[in-house]
């Protein structure tokens, strides 16, 4: 299935090789963090959950139990992903991308999509809301690991090997905001040049982007004072402490009232509607509050731990393919870790983006899973030497 | 191999991951680091917004501390009580319900029904702040839904007027002390607030997990006077009588101890409840006019002009002076009072006679500058620095315009404008040997937990202004005015009083003086040779003619007579008998105990004095005593006059009083109420008074026996409607 690798055939006169074609173990210090953040995930929803719960649904496990049933679901998905040897994926590339197009063609249009704090982001299915700008990742990252690896030398061109990939990002970056998720369109975009970057694109081709692109989001955002007021807010929210500046006064308040070693679980009182979505977006908040500092702190380590190991799959993946989806997974995890994080202690402007594994379920759930899933499927393919480093 | 374009991809590939490695590390180091901030260094900053945030405070008010007598007579205190608070949102009918509010609270429905609909989480109703717990009960009974009662405190003056103007009044709103002692000792009787924090969520309901915490209040300290209950109430009933006998405008008066210059009485007329401030005008209310009322004073000034010749040795008193009615000065001629002169005197008698040319001679040998800084040294031309509020100055000629004219009427007291208790402090340091005292009322303040006393203040000496030699010259010269002099309306049997009267005429506004409109004065000091007191009366306006030598000087010396007695100040003066007086001197005679006439009709009264080998005076037109003098139960020489005052309302408190409500006063508190109702107290336990025996309202007889016991916590319940309240009287007048 899988290409020689030159590289591999230099090192196999050398060391020690496990045949890549055969799949070992999944990497366990990868595993190891996905369990514990998804069981702290699910005791920081319930905690965060059972007053709102109670008030707005007279069931304090009102939340608990769809968490639960996410959190079964995800994990099906994510040892099904597994399983299945990632190379069979790549056939799925193109496809990928159209589905995620029309998705999210479909949301933005006039009554297919839900209609949900001003904007369109979900598919209504059963009882069940589907949130297609999720996949949409996952299907980018599939497609770019799929298309820089076909282009080989090319990328090196900016007209026929940088331009066609950051035009299809662009694409959906923009359909996103169309609905708009300024949250969700930041993390693909960024997820999307971090692959670029990985892949090896030349530099001075991505600063042609990296440049403009913070200049026109800078731009967009002085064109109205009231985004501008919006967006730089938590510069300082204490000028507007019940408009734009509450979010993130309530998030200090929690975080600081955690103090070092936190109130104890469950003990927490922002989650007593004074935090908006204290089950997704702030419940790093309610965390800190609940389990302080050494939480907190903790916490990050374990993304750290998670995000090491999905790198480390990512250097040992048999081929640039492997190579490209692990990065990609591992930097929309990076991304949207570092983006909730940020807004909650203030030092990024206040998006709706979840935090993976520890927020509510969702379609944001089930595709971090898959997407590990992937991941996991990758390290059991890893290459591993014996000897004195990489080849 | 190794240089393939294959080999060199996958190499930087790998090294692109690792730098993402780095960079993923970095900047979780930098959230970490940022957290540290917030849940560390920030974390206690943050903490205390956050419980600020979550909490909604709902103030506990400090019990304002009370205020007690030299003696430990109650004056002020702050009894419970209640503030209606509306609660719109919960208000079922706000018309039904405006309109019973408004029936008990007497107040405007249309008003009240405006409030009960304000869109506000609460509201205090109109007239209903600080209302008494019987009053509170009325309303609990009506079981209004959305209206809340609060609990706080109401200042109440069990003495009614008495001392009103010295203590002032509190402001309802914010229980902050608006004139007198309550305004200077505001920062002493107010306390610190405490507060009822209530935890909710967002919405406004109540927190799960948190309860209300409380902060208990600080309670403001007592704050005890210089002021004696007992001279204030003679104060008091002499300026009741002038008021009556002679229809003034108004009256005034202070006794001061002259040692130590703290203020023994001072009082008004008219005055007002302090209870009730909002029913008199706030010219009534805030201005104390003791300390207020600048005035020319007339010849009680004299008194400074006598001390600084005597002083500057430009007269003795044996020289002698021709007065033959009139003196000319810089081609003015200035009249006696006396048409015709006192002819031949010494300077001594020109004092006795009140002789103004001789006061003009003197002030003439003085010089403008010499007088005036007398006068200045005198403390005359600034405020004492009395510990209460609304002190005037007055005005005196500044040194360039003080001509020869000037000159002469300063010299008799005819020009400056000067406050009475300038004068009295004057008079003061003749009678403290010449030293110049600053006056007060702030004794001790005692703090409510420990039970510490601090001084407020000591007796301080502004300077020395005459010599002790000169002063007791002056004393006894003004002695000899009671004796001999214009004063001896004042002459009391074995004391010796010095005294000096004082006619001031008032300007009229467009310059020159209204006719026939004078202050009528009196200041005097007794003992003489060992002053213990200093008292001054000054009655503005007395209807009909009347002499400075027949208005005043009986009221200071029926005060002194009784304000002497009461302090134990022995009488055994016996030299200074007033000559052609058919009154014997009181030395040597048995002292008898004066009997209770209140209550009385004429005759019995009458025949009750007899019993007692004392004669009675009746004043006023009336079937009934409603008032005497000396009181009840203390000594005077046999054969002595006991002032009677009748009235048409038989006194209610006599043989009957209704018991008041004890509860909630501390130990002490109830022992002096219960003393000043002669009434007989027996106290168990400590704190404050829980129960009581027999219960409030029960009429009961003068001296008979109330059984208190008091407990450490006892505090006010939210409403008890059987409580009937703490709003007595102890019906003085």
């Amino acid at each position: 299935m899988a290409r020689e690798d030159p590289a591999l055939q230099h090192s196999r006169t050398s060391q020690t090789l496990v045949p890549f074609h055969r799949q070992g173990m999944p990497d366990f210090f990868l595993l190891l963090p996905i369990g514990l953040l998804l069981a702290l995930g699910v005791v920081m929803v319930y905690s965060a959950t059972y007053y709102i719960s109670m008030i707005d649904y007279s069931d304090p496990t009102y939340y608990l139990k769809r968490e639960l049933m996410w959190v079964v679901l995800g994990v099906v998905v994510m040892l099904f992903m597994m399983r299945i040897d990632y190379h069979r994926l790549r056939r799925f590339a193109n496809v990928a991308l159209l589905v995620a197009v029309a998705l999210l063609t479909l949301v933005v249009l006039p009554g297919l999509g839900t209609i949900s704090h001003g904007s369109q982001q979900w598919i209504a299915i059963g009882g069940f809301t589907f949130q297609p700008s999720e996949l949409a990742k996952l299907c980018m990252i599939l497609y770019l690991a799929a298309v820089l690896e076909k282009e080989g030398e090319q990328l090196h061109d900016f007209a026929h090997g940088f331009l066609p990939p950051l035009l299809v990002v662009t694409l959906l970056f923009v359909l996103i905001m169309l609905e708009p998720d300024m949250g969700t369109g930041v993390v693909l975009m960024a997820t999307g040049l971090i692959v670029l970057f990985a892949a090896g694109v030349r530099l001075r081709h991505l600063a042609t982007v990296l440049i403009p692109v913070p200049l026109a989001f800078l731009a967009l955002a002085f064109s109205s004072s009231y985004r501008k007021e919006r967006i730089f807010a938590f510069l300082n929210p204490w000028k507007d402490p019940l408009g734009n500046g509450w979010n993130l006064i309530q998030s200090y308040f929690a975080l600081g009232h955690g103090g070092l070693f936190g109130q104890g679980l469950g003990q927490g009182f922002e989650k007593f509607f004074y935090l908006p979505e204290p089950q997704s977006d702030f419940i790093f908040s309610v965390l800190g509050e609940e389990l302080g500092f050494v939480g907190t702190s903790a916490t990050l380590l374990l993304y750290g731990l998670l995000l090491w190991r999905g790198l480390r799959a990512a250097m040992l993946a048999p081929d640039v393919f492997g190579s490209l989806l692990a990065t990609g997974v591992c930097a929309m995890i990076g991304v949207q870790v570092i983006v909730n994080v940020a807004v909650a202690t203030g030092v990024f402007p206040v998006t709706g983006i979840t935090l993976p594994l520890l927020s509510y379920g969702g379609t944001s759930l089930v595709v971090i899973l898959a997407g590990l899933g992937v991941v996991l499927n990758i390290s059991r393919q890893a290459r591993i030497y014996g000897g004195q480093g990489e080849g | 191999m190794p240089s393939s374009p294959e080999y060199r991809r996958n190499v930087r590939q790998r090294r692109r991951v690792a730098v993402l490695m780095l960079a993923v590390s970095a900047v979780l180091i930098g959230l970490i680091l940022r957290l540290a901030y917030l849940q560390g260094i920030a974390s206690g900053m943050l903490t205390a917004r956050a419980l600020d945030n979550w909490s909604k405070d709902l103030p506990v008010e400090a019990r304002r501390g009370t205020i007690y007598d030299r003696n430990g007579v109650v004056l002020a205190y702050s009894a419970d009580a209640k503030n209606v608070v509306a609660v719109p949102r919960q208000v079922q009918n706000a018309h039904q319900e405006a309109r019973q509010l408004a029936s008990v609270l007497h107040q405007d429905v249309a008003m009240i029904e405006r409030q009960l609909k304000q869109a506000r989480s609460f509201v205090y109703v109109k007239g209903g702040m600080r209302i008494p717990d019987e009053t509170a009960a009325l309303i609990a009974q009506l079981h209004l839904p959305g209206i809340l009662l609060e609990p706080s405190t109401r200042r109440i003056y069990p003495h009614g007027s008495l001392a009103a103007n010295v203590l002032g009044y509190v402001l309802p709103v914010d229980n902050v002390g608006a004139s007198g002692v309550e305004a200077t000792y505001n920062p002493y009787l107010t306390g610190v607030n405490g507060k009822l924090s209530l935890f909710t969520d967002a919405s406004g309901r109540a927190a799960p997990s948190q309860g209300p915490t409380y902060v208990a209040p600080k309670n403001g300290q007592d704050i005890v006077l210089t002021i004696d209950a007992n001279i204030q109430s003679m104060l008091e009933s002499e300026l009741d009588r002038a008021m009556a006998e002679f229809d003034a405008e108004d009256a005034l008066g202070i006794v001061v101890d002259p040692k130590s210059g703290q203020i023994l009485a001072m009082g008004q007329r008219p005055s007002f409840d302090p209870t009730n401030p909002g029913q008199v005008p706030t010219e009534v209310r805030d201005r104390n006019l003791a300390i207020w009322k600048a005035f020319e004073p007339g010849s009680t000034f004299k008194i400074v002009t006598l001390s600084a010749a005597l002083q500057e040795q430009k007269i003795s008193l044996a020289e002698h002076f021709y007065d033959p009615g009139y003196i000319k000065v810089a081609g003015a001629t200035i009249h006696d009072w006396k048409y015709g002169g006192h002819g031949d005197e010494t300077f001594q008698q020109v004092v006795w006679n009140s002789c103004n040319p001789g006061f003009v001679e003197m002030g003439e040998r003085l010089g403008p500058q010499t007088l005036l800084s007398y006068i200045h040294q005198f403390g005359f031309g600034q405020k004492t620095g009395i510990d209460l509020t609304g002190e005037a100055t007055g005005i005196l000629f500044k040194l360039d315009q003080m001509g020869p004219v000037e000159t002469a009427t300063t010299a008799f007291g005819q020009g400056p404008s000067v406050t009475p208790i300038q004068q009295v402090m004057a008079l003061s340091a003749i009678a403290n040997g010449g030293k110049l005292m600053t006056p007060y009322v702030g004794l001790q303040a005692i703090d409510p937990q420990s039970g510490q006393k601090r001084a407020l203040h000591q007796p301080t000496q502004v300077r020395q202004v005459i010599s002790p030699k000169i002063a007791s010259e002056v004393l006894e010269t003004l002695q000899g005015v009671v004796t001999y002099g214009t004063g001896r309306n004042a002459f009391l049997p074995g004391y010796a009083v010095g005294g000096k009267t004082g006619t001031a005429q008032k300007p009229a506004p467009g310059g020159g003086y209204l006719p026939g409109q004078h202050i009528m004065s009196f200041i005097s000091v007794a003992p003489t040779d060992d002053p213990k007191l200093v008292a001054y009366i000054a009655v503005d306006s007395p209807k009909g003619p009347q002499f400075s030598s027949t208005v005043t000087p009986p009221l200071v010396r029926d005060l002194l007579q009784n304000a002497l007695q009461y302090l134990h100040v022995p009488a055994n003066h016996g030299s200074a008998e007033l000559p052609k007086s058919s009154a014997g001197s009181a030395l040597n005679l048995p002292q008898v105990v004066v009997p209770n006439l209140v209550g009385l009709q004429g005759d019995d009264a009458t025949e009750q004095a007899a019993k007692a080998h004392l004669s009675l005076e009746a004043r006023g037109n009336g079937a009934f005593i409603v008032a005497q003098a000396p009181p009840a139960g203390s000594l005077m020489p046999q054969g002595g006059t006991i002032v009677a005052y009748a009235g048409d309302v038989q006194p209610q408190e006599q043989p009957q009083l209704t018991l008041p409500n004890f509860s909630y006063l501390s130990t002490t508190q109830a022992q002096a109420l219960a003393q000043l109702l002669g009434l007989q107290a027996v106290i168990a336990g400590k704190g404050s008074i829980a129960q009581q025996q027999p219960t409030a309202g029960t009429p009961v007889k003068k001296g008979s026996q109330v059984r208190l016991w008091a407990s450490p916590n006892s505090r006010a319940p939210l409403l008890n409607p059987s409580t009937p309240g703490e709003t007595w009287n102890i019906g003085r007048k």
